[in-house]
């Protein structure tokens, strides 16, 4: 009998960490600013910015490699979110049984969707069958779908607008003749077995519906394994650009410029990203990139974790209005030109009453729904100020300063932290309450130790001089048991003393302006940066310079690492 | 391509599918089945005894003091039982408690495994670090057997759990946390995971069509083009591979192998199946439990307060599926069931246990945050949760014991591998809380098997090694992997001479 399987030992990834990611190895002294550039890639020549001829090329302008998309299923966001806009039905049942996301990082990285489980499977063709159903049911879409009534059953004609349209958009391409010819065969055969035209229609709707071509993003190469770049088709680019944007499939308008072959042009394409963001859809974006880069998510779990015998003050309609302080917090940096750059400064606060009471300010308005205030709460500052923020990077019962630094760090600023192997998570995140010994004690106890002082000397400051918001964002001077809370830390050799001192500095780093860059990479490509990716984070980081949210999306999907594919190498194919 | 378990597998599932509506229209809300007169387990035609494999697994480690205080090996009345274990006190003549065994070394050379709940939770009952192979794990010991044992159930294995509140996911995949089996896969990659299912509506009708003879007169259903959705599908799917490179196609392919299998797209029943006319089926109604719809949307409430207007409770729900573990096995319908009572770093309120006093600080019993994480690592909302965890196993122990099965009891046909992947509050990979019960007369049963201590102690995969070889007859080179390639070797304490 065979033996269980084994596997190869992992090889080396390809990706190599990018001259903007601190790779903090714990033991050592490396600082941000040291810890750049460290990449053998400074004799690479910069990459000239990205072409606007509207000419396809016959080879990229960036130099390397492109980097490659392979095949992987749609998130479960964008498998929703492309079933209403395709039927045009706000509420569907929830896909529930696509899962993923890993906690960390974008749910869409392809890697993480290339498992089809049995039980994907299965909801895959059960749940075409459900809205199929769901959709026959809907009278306006029903109309849609069925078109008109055939004369006899060997007339197609009434399928055909389910071919040419419904089929095309919900597999994002035309269909190509053998594809026609097969599912008229199809409707013509069931026809011919004493099924009614919408018995017809609802077979070829979960036919569409259950495909590997609706259910994949599919991008083809002439030559599947071979590496040279190719521009993408104006098909297969509006789709990247509308999951990219919108999580879902073209509408009417990008189709028509993809049908046209003008979604090539790079005016044409700016455009469409100025569009698409200020359409109502464009929130899509702010919450499959934004929110997820920042851990928003992580409100949703710590807002059932709240222990409220310590935080009487908690409640689930508080959490509510944080989390809508957050996103229109984010909004306003994803709908107008607000630079980046003032993130982590900018004087901007929404509240509803209930928050207003939580942060002090005195607010008699009557009106439930969240409105922007000029009256900035004391001591806060950017978006580390909102009390959502200092919700999500605490704990049940307590604050945990580590993991505030983390989340600034790792999230915000792009810093790999490594953990030891042999420091278990129990000592590097202290439990027990706050007093006695302090947080502050216990991790600074912890600091003393040479191996954990590499992570924490830039994790620890961050978290100290937030110590005067509790684990809900509010307010405080004291620890429960009387301690005076001291917030004085020194961050990279300046001494601050509170949030508002230790944001500018944060948001002074390099770090923090090539991060977005990096993230909204990651986000777009659907992969890791590579070592070929540099040249251009480095190239857009000069143009773009904190800039606004907009502007860094647009130079992306004009980028050709965007806009073009390549095979799949041997050696990539060994590695699945 | 589908290998005979697999068309088991597709076989039931059509079968099920052919009967789940009748069974909806006829019962409404309330599922419930005839009492039907036990005829004793069916097929035991079958020569030799029926063994069943039962891994039961809990989260977050268990009190490294109050799980077992005993350092000395014993047997009979030279051990006893710890407070925390002492559910299995009617069990133990039928019990092993081994110390000292690890999975670290499935992982890396020392006991501190990181990040830990996923990877440890991920390896339980492979031995194969998943971080280690770009996220690719083994094929798990419940899965090894099923494969190469080959039993003449109808359903291979079943997957079942209680988890409703997920914890973090330490930055790994969904299943890392939420599913200790594992098998093998067409796909990209060369395992594939398989969900636990938490909901016992689902699970029950799953078994309702084995458990209730079928009506001949039954209509067919009208889902006769369901056929043509499956030529379109294979069609497409063909056309397509041919233009993708081969990783890609892989990725096709593994969704394409699952779509042939779907009873709901093929349609007829293989008549070669009837259901088992003979075994006692669960009597009684279920009530309504959280399904998997509401975990995954997070509504599921940690404090097991209502749920959408669905009373929730822990107890009940395990309670449940305890009942159709023991359906599944007294009928016949499958011979392996791995049961996680809970995700791993589940943060769920235990609210419903009684902190006993083991002689620690109170403690809070949300499991991850307030027991596992506390200043006092031997209080007692920790400890009291493992024991709750060992009452229920204790409970679905005695329930098979209860049952005669031909010289003994379905307890002696059925080995239960109780235990955690994680040690304790310190969250390592070593000295893992490990308990057989039942199994029959290979084992030497009612002792204390203390093995040499770390770092010199044995690992879980020379379990598994031991449990296939010696326990299931199987042949077995390896299973799982070690750092430094150290072979396996049998586990002699724990067998019988």
């Amino acid at each position: 009998m065979s033996p269980p399987q084994k596997h190869p030992r992992p090889q080396r990834s390809a990706t190599v960490a990018l001259a903007t990611t601190l790779f903090v190895a714990c033991a050592t002294d490396q600082t941000p600013q040291g810890a750049g550039d460290t990449e053998t890639d400074t004799d690479l020549p910069d990459q000239p910015a990205p072409s606007d001829s509207s000419d396809p090329t016959p080879t990229p302008s960036a130099s390397g490699d492109i980097g490659r998309l392979p095949l992987h299923r749609l998130t479960r966001a964008e498998y929703e979110h492309t079933l209403r806009d395709l039927l045009n039905i706000e509420d569907l049942p929830p896909a529930t049984f696509i899962r993923g996301g890993t906690g960390v990082g974008f749910p869409n990285e392809a890697k993480l969707l290339r498992d089809v489980s049995e039980d994907l499977a299965r909801g895959y063709i059960e749940h075409a069958r459900n809205v199929t159903e769901l959709a026959l049911a809907t009278p306006h879409l029903r109309d849609t779908l069925l078109a008109c009534e055939p004369s006899s059953t060997e007339d197609t004609s009434c399928a055909r607008p389910l071919l040419d349209t419904f089929g095309a958009r919900a597999w994002r391409r035309p269909l190509d003749t053998e594809e026609t010819t097969r599912l008229e065969g199809h409707y013509l055969a069931i026809r011919r077995e004493g099924a009614s035209h919408e018995e017809a229609v609802a077979v070829l709707i979960r036919m569409f519906l259950s495909s590997p071509h609706f259910v994949f993003h599919i991008e083809l190469d002439d030559a599947p394994e071979d590496a040279t770049p190719h521009r993408l088709n104006p098909y297969e680019l509006a789709a990247r650009l509308s999951y990219t944007l919108w999580s879902s499939l073209p509408d009417d308008e990008l189709w028509a410029r993809a049908t046209d072959g003008s979604i090539l042009d790079h005016e044409v394409m700016r455009d469409e990203v100025t569009r698409m963001l200020d359409d109502p859809r464009g929130l899509r974006f702010r919450e499959a990139f934004l929110e997820t880069w920042v851990r928003l998510p992580l409100l949703d779990a710590q807002a059932q974790l709240i222990d409220t015998s310590v935080y009487p003050a908690w409640s689930a309609e508080l959490g509510h209005d944080m989390r809508l302080e957050l996103q229109a917090y984010l909004d306003a940096f994803l709908e107008t030109d607000r630079p980046w750059s003032t993130f982590l400064t900018a004087d901007l606060n929404f509240v509803t009453p209930r928050l207003a009471a939580h942060y002090g300010i005195p607010w008699t308005s009557d009106e439930a729904t969240l409105v922007q205030v000029d009256e900035h709460p004391d001591a806060r500052i950017g978006y580390l100020g909102l009390a959502g923020f200092l919700t999500y990077s605490s704990r049940a019962t307590r604050t945990a300063p580590t993991f505030r630094g983390k989340i600034i760090l790792e999230a915000l600023n792009c810093m790999t932290l490594q953990i030891p192997a042999d420091i278990p998570e129990l000592e590097l995140e202290p439990e027990g309450g706050e007093p006695a010994p302090s947080i502050r004690e216990q991790l600074e106890r912890h600091r003393a130790s040479p191996e954990c002082a590499g992570c924490h000397d830039f994790l620890d400051p961050i978290g100290f001089s937030l110590e005067n918001f509790d684990a809900i964002g509010a307010w405080r001077e004291t620890y429960d048991d009387g301690h005076v809370i001291d917030a004085s830390t020194e961050y990279l050799g300046t001494q601050v003393s509170s949030l508002v001192e230790l944001a500018p500095l944060v948001a002074a780093s390099e770090t923090f302006l090539t991060c977005p860059i990096e993230k909204m990479m990651t986000y777009a490509l659907r992969r890791t940066p590579t070592s070929d990716d540099r040249a251009f984070i480095r190239e857009i980081r000069e143009r773009w310079n904190g800039g606004s949210i907009r502007d860094l999306a647009e130079a992306i999907v004009l980028h050709d690492a965007f806009q073009w594919r390549r095979g799949e190498t041997a050696e990539e194919g060994d590695r699945q | 391509m589908t290998n005979p378990a697999q068309r088991r597998r597709a076989t039931a599932r059509r079968a099920l599918m052919n009967r789940r509506d009748v069974l909806r229209a006829a019962t409404g809300a309330c599922l419930a089945l005839p009492f039907l007169p036990s005829l004793g387990t069916a097929r035991s035609a079958e020569a030799g005894p029926i063994q069943r494999f039962l891994p039961i697994y809990f989260p977050n480690g268990a009190s490294r003091h109050w799980w077992t205080g005993l350092d000395h090996s014993g047997a009979g009345d030279a051990w006893q039982l710890s407070a925390m274990l002492s559910p299995l006190a009617p069990l133990k003549s039928k019990t092993i408690h081994i110390r000292n065994l690890g999975n670290y070394r499935a992982m890396q050379d020392n006991r501190q495994v990181e990040p830990s709940h996923a990877r440890c939770s991920a390896a339980y009952l492979t031995c194969v670090d998943a971080d280690a192979h770009d996220q690719r794990n083994g094929v798990s010991v419940d899965q090894w057997l099923v494969e190469h044992a080959a039993f003449p159930t109808p359903i291979d294995a079943l997957q079942l759990g209680c988890g409703t509140f997920p914890g973090f996911f330490d930055g790994r995949p969904w299943h890392y946390n939420q599913a200790i089996s594992w098998r093998k896969s067409n796909g990209t990659h060369p395992t594939e995971p398989l969900r636990r299912v938490i909901s016992p509506r689902e699970v029950f009708e799953t078994l309702v069509p084995w458990a209730v003879p079928r009506d001949p007169t039954e209509p067919s259903d009208a889902r006769h083009y369901d056929a043509s959705i499956l030529d379109e599908f294979l069609a497409e799917s063909a056309a397509l591979k041919a233009r993708l490179s081969r990783s890609d196609a892989q990725v096709v392919d593994q969704f394409e192998t699952h779509v042939r299998e779907l009873e709901i797209l093929t349609g007829e029943v293989d008549p070669g199946l009837d259901p088992i006319p003979s075994c006692t089926p669960l009597a009684g109604a279920l009530p309504d439990v959280p399904d998997s719809d509401q975990e995954v949307q997070g509504v599921a409430n940690r404090n097991g307060a209502d749920i959408g207007g669905i009373e929730y409770d822990r107890q009940t729900h395990v309670d449940l599926m305890n009942r159709l573990i023991v359906m599944a096995f007294q009928c016949d319908l499958t011979r392996v069931v791995s049961y996680m009572l809970d995700d791993a770093r589940s943060p769920f309120n235990y609210s419903h246990v009684a902190t006993q006093d083991f002689g620690g600080t109170p403690g809070d019993l949300n499991f991850h945050d307030g027991a596992q994480h506390n200043g006092d690592p031997l209080n007692n909302a920790y400890a009291s949760i493992g024991q709750w965890m060992v009452q229920q196993t204790a409970d679905l122990a005695m329930q098979l014991e209860a049952i005669p099965e031909g010289d003994g009891t379905m307890l002696d046909h059925t080995l239960i591998l109780f235990g955690s992947g994680m040690h304790s509050d310190d969250h390592d990979a070593a000295e893992l809380p490990i308990v057989l019960i039942g199994g029959g007369p290979t084992f030497a049963h009612d002792q204390n098997v203390v093995l040499s201590p770390y770092p010199d102690d044995r690992q879980l995969r020379d379990l598994y090694f031991t449990l296939l070889t010696r326990h299931f007859g199987l042949d077995v080179d390896e299973f799982g992997e070690d750092r430094d390639g150290t072979p396996n070797a049998i586990i002699e304490e724990i067998l019988a001479p």
